[in-house]
């Protein structure tokens, strides 16, 4: 699929170019997934039953947001600056959205800095992320 | 220990590291297009990494510790499958603008490979049940 999706350069990818947003609900069993990367057990964000999204799991929905706007390989995600105005619940029905902030090279890599809002499916924003990645990255060494 | 210190740590915590996009063919992620590109393997997805460091505030201070704060982290280096990464926190400053705590990951040769400034809301206790 993502092969039909245009190149991320600096013609297809200017400040201020909307990503294409997507629908996300995530489940238990993709908050226990994340828990086993980070080593965390589920307890600390169950409470009377109800499931709380862990906020570090918010800073991967950036992934969908570009690889599904644009086409590049060799992606290398460099920083996230976080501010969360409410957790989301498992099983809430969200939107993620952003757009792309700015282009810039250094040391021969090519970045691309972008925003990530995520609201429930009634508007509410819930947490706003700006995430930098390599969409381009030099041979190591060269 | 006292969080209120400027340069006290937090407990730090040890995590051993999953490269969960290893299977993305031609991706960066995947050993042999890393190889190509002069790495020892594949890299362990940066969000990944991040996540390391707000569990380590989700356990200082509560799962909570970022409605209203902020977390802001930045790779400085690879990290491979199987590493144990040690994550450590140390308290920087309380104000009003709520406490501010310098987070970085080490790998096991000591090197930092992310670091991260996160800011709580409001003044609490980093007993772990500010939740």
């Amino acid at each position: 699929m993502t092969a039909s999706l245009p190149p991320l350069t600096e013609e297809t990818a200017a400040p201020g170019t909307r990503l294409n947003s997507y629908d996300r609900t995530v489940t238990r069993g993709d908050i226990e997934t994340f828990l086993r990367r980070t080593g965390e057990g589920i307890e600390a964000y169950l409470d009377d039953d109800v499931l709380t999204v862990p906020s570090g799991l918010l800073i991967g929905f950036y992934a969908p947001l570009i690889h599904g706007t644009f086409h590049y390989e060799a992606g290398v995600h460099v920083s996230s600056d976080l501010s969360i105005t409410r957790l989301p619940l498992a099983d809430e029905s969200l939107r993620v959205g952003g757009e792309v902030l700015r282009l810039f090279e250094k040391n021969d890599n090519k970045y691309v800095t972008f925003s990530v809002e995520v609201d429930t499916a009634g508007g509410e924003r819930l947490a706003r992320i700006e995430h930098t990645s390599i969409y381009a990255l030099r041979k190591k060494g060269s | 220990m006292s969080p209120a210190d400027t340069g006290s740590a937090l407990p730090s915590i040890q995590v051993t590291a999953l490269n969960t996009l290893s299977e993305s063919r031609g991706s960066i992620h995947d050993d042999e297009k890393a190889r190509e590109m002069g790495y020892r393997g594949g890299l362990v997805p940066g969000v990944t990494v991040l996540a390391y460091m707000t569990r380590l505030m989700g356990e200082a201070y509560g799962r909570d510790w970022a409605i209203g704060g902020s977390f802001e982290g930045v790779i400085r280096r690879p990290v491979y499958e199987g590493d144990v990464m040690t994550v450590t926190g140390e308290f920087r400053a309380t104000g009003e603008d709520g406490e501010q705590v310098h987070l970085e990951v080490h790998d096991p040769e000591g090197n930092v490979c992310a670091i991260g400034e996160a800011r709580t809301p409001a003044p609490r206790s980093a007993s772990g049940s500010a939740s």
